[in-house]
């Protein structure tokens, strides 16, 4: 009887989930505050910057950044500190 | 009371008389850092984890240092004036300090008295509410010019 071995290969693998960073609206911070800090944070362009806002004021919110975990939790940090509602998803 | 941006860059507040001096000093007493960091914690969401434990304490004291800072610069400013007409100069490198001491009194005094967007819906309000509405619509307009010229 033979013992052959033969060696399991898992060919599985994942993509990360990808996290989004979603800024709510709220009364006080001023349009013109959210596209600076926009720009600030992000290096948007006013265009982007303002239209992302636009969204916000419209649709009660915006997702402003996706991407990897890390970095997600680093600018919703940097939102925070200028004040801005900013919450993380992992997305669907 | 005058405010006016300035020819470098910056803004000033013109104090006229005492009273002036008073209701600028209102602006550190309605901000409420502590309760805005432990509000915005929450607001991260269930997945956002060690919010509460490594965030939220950066964020308090990010917003106790631009209390800390605008209080001084009154007290400063009235000080040197001595309680009387005088000038507080808000120059392009604490323009940010400022803004971020007038947001959080206005998102405090938001949370706090409930404001509505226009004062005709103030009528039968009592005096403390009132007050509310107008000091922060006082610092709106200090925001705006921040905005505007000197950020």
């Amino acid at each position: 009887m033979s013992t052959e071995t033969h060696p399991l290969t898992d060919y599985s693998s994942s993509v990360a989930t990808p996290w989004t960073v979603i800024v709510h609206n709220d009364p006080v911070n001023l349009v013109d505050y959210v596209i600076w800090v926009f720009c600030k944070v992000f290096g948007y362009d006013q265009e982007h910057a303002g239209a992302l806002t636009m969204e916000i004021h419209h649709h009660q919110r915006s997702v402003v950044w996706t991407g990897e975990r890390e970095k997600a939790e680093f600018f919703a940090a940097q939102l925070q500190e200028f004040q801005l509602t900013a919450s993380l998803e992992r997305q669907s | 009371m005058k405010v006016a941006p300035t020819l470098n860059g910056g803004m000033r507040i013109d104090a006229e008389e005492a009273e002036d001096w008073e209701i600028l000093r209102y602006l550190p007493y309605d901000a409420r850092p502590q309760e805005l960091a432990r509000h915005l914690g929450k607001m991260a969401g269930p997945e956002a984890e060690d919010w509460d434990e490594l965030v939220v304490p950066e964020l308090h004291e990010r917003f106790n240092r631009q209390l800390a800072y605008v209080y001084q610069a009154i007290e400063d400013a009235s000080n040197a004036a001595h309680q009387g007409p005088g000038a507080l100069f808000i120059t392009k490198e604490n323009a940010e300090l400022w803004y971020g001491a007038l947001n959080q009194a206005r998102l405090s005094l938001h949370a706090r008295f409930e404001l509505p967007e226009s004062v005709e819906e103030l009528i039968d309000a009592p005096p403390e509410r009132r007050g509310a509405f107008h000091r922060s619509h006082f610092y709106q307009i200090l925001q705006s010019i921040l905005l505007d010229h000197v950020l």
